[in-house]
């Protein structure tokens, strides 16, 4: 099967499974913690044995899904600040009713992705370890070979990307 | 920034983080460099030390506060929400209350059409199926809209009621009134199969009887056109009620939904489920309830065999096998 459409699954999975997991944080499940490696690992499971994942190891595959990750809570974060400001005079909501902390989250993930991008045009690496830990779950030894450095690298990558995006978050 | 900066920013880092917090202010202030750097490098250290929420509480929250705005504040036109009954993968059950004379209905609304067309093409499936019928023991579509958005929603018949084996359980009924239920969802089965229409997920979780004893069918979310039957059911079916050729991707058929009618038939008559869905693909005779006549055993058998030509060939065969089973003669001549 085509790369697109193993990414295109992959897109829908990762939804289905954010939204699990979104629901677990509602139920106050205490084993949402446990992810998102759990996820990413799940995700791998259901489609394993399929001919989509032919020829695709489990770690190629966490890095696409931790890209799909990303994608569809920007995407769905694009679409809720859209609304918000009544995006091409859409739904008819009273903007004073939106929770306050649903729009925070939007503009900060969105921040996130942006800084993300501009953390890549001056360290592509780093921009991959975050991807790579935040979004996917991956741990640290696993972002070190789907990398090709150590674990040492990808610690301190890690360590200062996450301070210097911390800071671009307070700043905005 | 350019790279330059940003490494000489990182080095400084993580050498201050190799001093204690007193001793990174005299290491910090030591150093000929640009005030602004010494800045940023202070800066990303306070962060190290109390990161922003994101970091600490992850992607798990981050995913919850995104993907679950409220629905409450739009419009649903002409109803009102009131509450929210339940949610699955695809979208999200409210009951609601009609704006002029209060009449409840259920109110079902895709959550992030966005996502893929094919989720946006099921629902207006169920919604399409569920317009051509028009039965008793289904639950009846009112109206079907779509927000400013695109986002599309329906109304349907609100049934006040428990799941099919709730009830059974929760009323402590005998095999004749497990029986009368299950002759009331035949027929509805058999009316969405006379529209050309094939559930492929019934189970007992989508039959739902009100605490007087009427029964709906809900949730037509994977029907399929019969002229239509393609092969495979998508991952969005039930395995502990999929049929043979749905676990398999061969096409399905009306035989499908006799398959999930035994197991339900089995269920109803033993409470609990026939066996396991990956055991039934194996060659093994199908089970037969323990205690039930013999004749009952015989309907579930034949409705659950591996091949589906080996099955009953239609609802209505199973209803005229049904009626042959004693306690359901009555019942039977008084209805048709």
């Amino acid at each position: 099967m085509e790369q697109k459409t193993v990414i295109d699954d992959l897109f829908i999975l990762a939804y289905e499974e954010l939204r699990r997991l979104a629901l677990a944080v509602r139920r106050n499940d205490p084993s949402v913690t446990l992810n998102p490696t759990a996820l990413v690992h799940e995700a791998f499971m259901k489609l394993a044995g399929s001919s989509a994942l032919e020829g695709t190891s489990p770690l190629h595959f966490k890095r696409v899904a931790a890209r799909a990750m990303r994608q569809v809570l920007v995407e769905a974060a694009r679409r809720r600040q859209a609304d918000k400001r009544g995006g091409a005079g859409i739904l008819q909501i009273s903007l004073d009713d939106w929770p306050e902390v649903a729009s925070t989250s939007n503009e900060e993930l969105l921040t996130l992705d942006d800084t993300l991008n501009q953390l890549a045009l001056i360290n592509p690496r780093q921009e991959q370890v975050v991807e790579a830990r935040f979004f996917g779950g991956l741990d640290v030894s696993e972002t070190a070979a789907l990398l090709n450095v150590s674990e040492e690298t990808v610690a301190r990558d890690w360590r200062a990307a996450k301070a210097w995006l911390s800071c671009e978050l307070r700043r905005r | 920034m350019d790279p330059k900066r940003w490494e000489r920013i990182q080095a400084l880092f993580h050498r201050a983080l190799a001093y204690s917090e007193r001793e990174r202010t005299y290491f910090l202030a030591s150093l000929n460099e640009d005030p602004a750097l010494i800045a940023d490098v202070r800066a990303m250290l306070g962060e190290d030390a109390q990161p922003v929420e994101l970091f600490s509480s992850g992607l798990a929250h981050l995913a919850h506060a995104i993907l679950h705005p409220p629905m409450e504040q739009q419009k649903f036109h002409p109803y009102r929400l009131v509450r929210l009954l339940g949610e699955g993968g695809m979208g999200v059950v409210y009951l609601a209350e009609h704006e002029q004379h209060g009449a409840p209905a259920a109110v079902k609304i895709l959550r992030d059409a966005w996502i893929s067309p094919s989720r946006r093409e099921r629902f207006l499936l169920e919604q399409r199926a569920l317009a051509g019928l028009i039965h008793p023991h289904i639950a009846q579509l009112y109206e079907a809209h779509a927000l400013l958005d695109g986002t599309p929603w329906f109304a349907m018949e609100f049934v006040d009621g428990l799941s099919m084996m709730k009830h059974c359980r929760h009323y402590a009924l005998a095999v004749p009134a497990r029986l009368r239920l299950f002759r009331s969802l035949c027929e509805a089965v058999r009316h969405a199969h006379q529209q050309q229409l094939i559930h492929r997920d019934l189970k007992p979780s989508n039959v739902v009887v009100s605490a007087d004893g009427v029964l709906k069918l809900l949730d037509f979310g994977i029907a399929q056109q019969l002229d239509a039957a393609q092969a495979g059911a998508g991952p969005w079916m039930t395995r502990s009620h999929a049929a043979p050729e749905q676990l398999t991707g061969e096409p399905t058929g009306v035989f499908t939904d006799i398959y999930a009618m035994g197991i339900i038939l089995y269920e109803l008559l033993t409470d609990r489920l026939p066996f396991d869905a990956s055991r039934r693909l194996a060659d093994e005779p199908a089970p037969v309830p323990a205690d039930a006549t013999p004749q009952l055993a015989q309907l579930c058998w034949t409705a659950m065999q591996r091949e589906p030509g080996n099955r009953y060939p239609s609802v209505t065969a199973m209803i005229v096998a049904l009626d042959d089973c004693l306690p359901l003669r009555a019942h039977a001549a008084s209805t048709s």
